[in-house]
């Protein structure tokens, strides 16, 4: 679904992603009328999802353009290889009343001469003073990066083995509950329908136990919080439990206009395995970031540390270091130029990935 | 705004410049390098070259995870017509072999794969390309444990020769290039594997690389 952006694909060379990033941002640059006015870095999807202003149209939209040219580097010299990635989504958020909205989002995507559209969410949504849910496909709301798939060059490691075969986003419903009438603290529940298609033989697969989530969240004007725990027995896939935390912070604005933020996340996961021994991962990430005006460059760090255990041999171990530079420069307040840079290592230095992108991010409100 | 662009050009540069620094040279090395248990007794250890003979291998570096993509650098010659190497992914150990086995062995001038997951018999030998009187063999094997429940597998020659004459790596990989796809084959295994370690399985071969690279198909 969503996460298909990511999929890798042999495009255009470096060239012509260089020709058309300029097009692009001459293009963009000539159509915008915002100003140079100093904002804070609110670049993710959700966060535009869910900031829509509280007018009285009934009728809200949102776009979001992102353009990326990528190299990837893996084993040999002759492997290094270019793609250009652009992807448009759209959202519409229709408000029947105020307690009631419907949102539908579609995406295009188009990787060298490869392009696909499809509903990537559609659900709808009732508030009231003390409850929300939110039924139809959408996000898991589990961990951070599950919604903002694209504010990183890619997701850590450890969310393959999360969601295994269904990617986070599935049929199901979200209820949170706000026990409290300030809203800061949110109980969470969720349950998704788990249904599982094979491509290789086109065969379907109703979950053994559903994707489901308990968890409470809360926010304050300087940051939020999140503690999880998550299970899931999907069709053709090995059971997984997973129990997670996670913070973010945003400092205001200190000397010369600088200020500082942390996003970060810790996982447990537990795969057991039918017929063999059980794995443990115990992997998060750490992404401290420094904002100055309109840049924003930040580093992420992501270890992921699995343990098979058995009962009658030693524990196997393994272990992956992931590093992320990212560097963002708003050009207007809606249309962001990122670099950033990826390395992925084993045990004994084994590249596991090793790439970089320039991406050129266009979000706004219609 | 012009000392901004200024800051802007010195911050963005040295980005770019960090990018040029030589890719992973990981290629070089090319021998057997990291197995750590060796069972059976008829292989020889040939420091320049690697191993040779009849026997198992078990590295020593675990895989990613037990559901995990891994790509594997495999270089043998065989020794005689009823040479075999067999590859054995994701399992926990020879004594248990719970993982994928890829099975390679010449026949009749042309190379044959036969697969096999824990609990079930192996597929029928698959042919994967004429051997062209190439005396050593050199196959980029990808491996997705736990893909759909099952295995997927991918086999590249590696060395693509010109009517025998002359010799060349392959310039790029990816799924449409392989020699065999199992997902293209249409094969499906209805279990997977259940370790994170690999090993080999040699049978009158001259084993000259074996290593782990980065997987090339998401």
């Amino acid at each position: 679904m969503w996460n298909n952006r990511r999929k890798r694909r042999d495009g255009a060379g470096l060239m012509g992603a260089a020709a058309f990033f300029f097009s692009v941002l001459l293009s963009s640059a000539f159509v915008s009328t915002v100003g140079f006015a100093q904002e804070g870095f609110s670049s993710s999807r959700m966060e535009a999802r869910t900031t829509f202003p509280a007018s009285e149209k009934t009728w809200d939209a949102f776009l979001t353009f992102d353009a990326m040219a990528k190299e990837s580097r893996l084993n040999r010299q002759e492997d290094s290889h270019s793609a250009l990635l652009r992807s448009l989504v759209l959202g519409l958020n229709y408000r029947l009343d105020p307690q009631l909205n419907f949102y539908l989002e579609g995406s295009a995507q188009s990787f060298g001469s490869e392009s696909e559209f499809f509903i990537s969410q559609a659900y709808a949504e009732m508030h009231w003073d003390l409850l929300k849910v939110q039924a139809g496909q959408l996000y898991y709301p589990v961990g951070w990066l599950t919604a903002e798939d694209t504010y990183f060059l890619n997701q850590p490691f450890y969310y393959q083995e999360l969601y295994k075969g269904k990617k986070g986003l599935d049929l199901g419903v979200v209820a949170q509950v706000f026990p409290f009438k300030n809203q800061r603290v949110i109980l969470e529940a969720s349950c998704f329908e788990g249904r599982v298609f094979r491509v290789t033989d086109e065969r379907q697969g109703a979950a053994e136990k559903r994707p489901c989530s308990v968890g409470v969240r809360s926010h304050w004007s300087f940051g939020e919080a999140f503690a999880t725990h998550f299970e899931q027995d999907l069709a053709f896939y090995d059971p997984v439990t997973a129990d997670g935390i996670g913070l973010r912070l945003q400092s205001p604005l200190l000397w010369q206009r600088f200020s500082l933020g942390f996003w970060g996340e810790a996982f447990q996961i537990k795969t057991t395995q039918q017929n063999g021994p059980t794995a443990v991962t115990t992997a998060g990430f750490a992404y401290p970031h420094l904002d100055w005006g309109r840049w924003r460059v930040g580093y992420r760090f992501s270890p992921a540390d699995t343990r098979v255990n058995y009962s009658q041999a030693p524990d196997v171990r393994s272990k992956i270091q992931d590093s992320l530079l990212r560097a963002e420069v708003k050009i207007t307040k809606p249309l962001s130029l990122i670099y950033e840079d990826e390395r992925m290592t084993q045990d004994q230095g084994i590249d596991v990935k090793n790439e970089w992108a320039l991406r050129l991010l266009l979000q706004t409100a219609l | 705004m012009g000392t901004k662009f200024i800051l802007s050009l010195c911050f963005i540069f040295p980005l770019f410049l960090c990018r040029c620094s030589p890719a992973n040279s990981g290629d070089a090395q090319n021998a057997v390098a990291d197995y750590d248990v060796v069972f059976n007794q008829n292989l020889s250890l040939k420091s320049a070259t690697g191993v040779s003979g009849t026997g198992k291998l078990q590295f020593k570096n675990p895989l990613l995870g037990i559901n995990s993509n891994e790509h594997y650098l495999l270089a043998f010659r065989p020794l005689s017509s009823t040479s075999k190497l067999t590859l054995h992914s994701h399992f926990s150990g020879f004594f248990l072999e719970d993982g994928l086995k890829a099975e390679f062995f010449p026949q009749e001038g042309k190379l044959y794969l036969r697969l096999s997951t824990p609990g079930y018999p192996f597929t029928k030998a698959q042919e994967l390309f004429d051997l062209d009187g190439m005396k050593e063999i050199r196959l980029e094997v990808e491996v997705h444990d736990g893909e759909g429940g099952g295995v997927r597998v991918l086999v590249w020659n590696d060395l693509i020769s010109y009517q025998g004459e002359t010799v060349h790596r392959q310039e790029r990989l990816y799924p449409g290039n392989a020699d065999f796809d199992s997902q293209r084959e249409g094969l499906i295994f209805l279990s997977s594997g259940h370790g994170m370690l690999w090993g080999l399985e040699l049978k009158d071969v001259d084993l000259t690389a074996a290593k782990r690279q980065a997987p090339y198909v998401e």
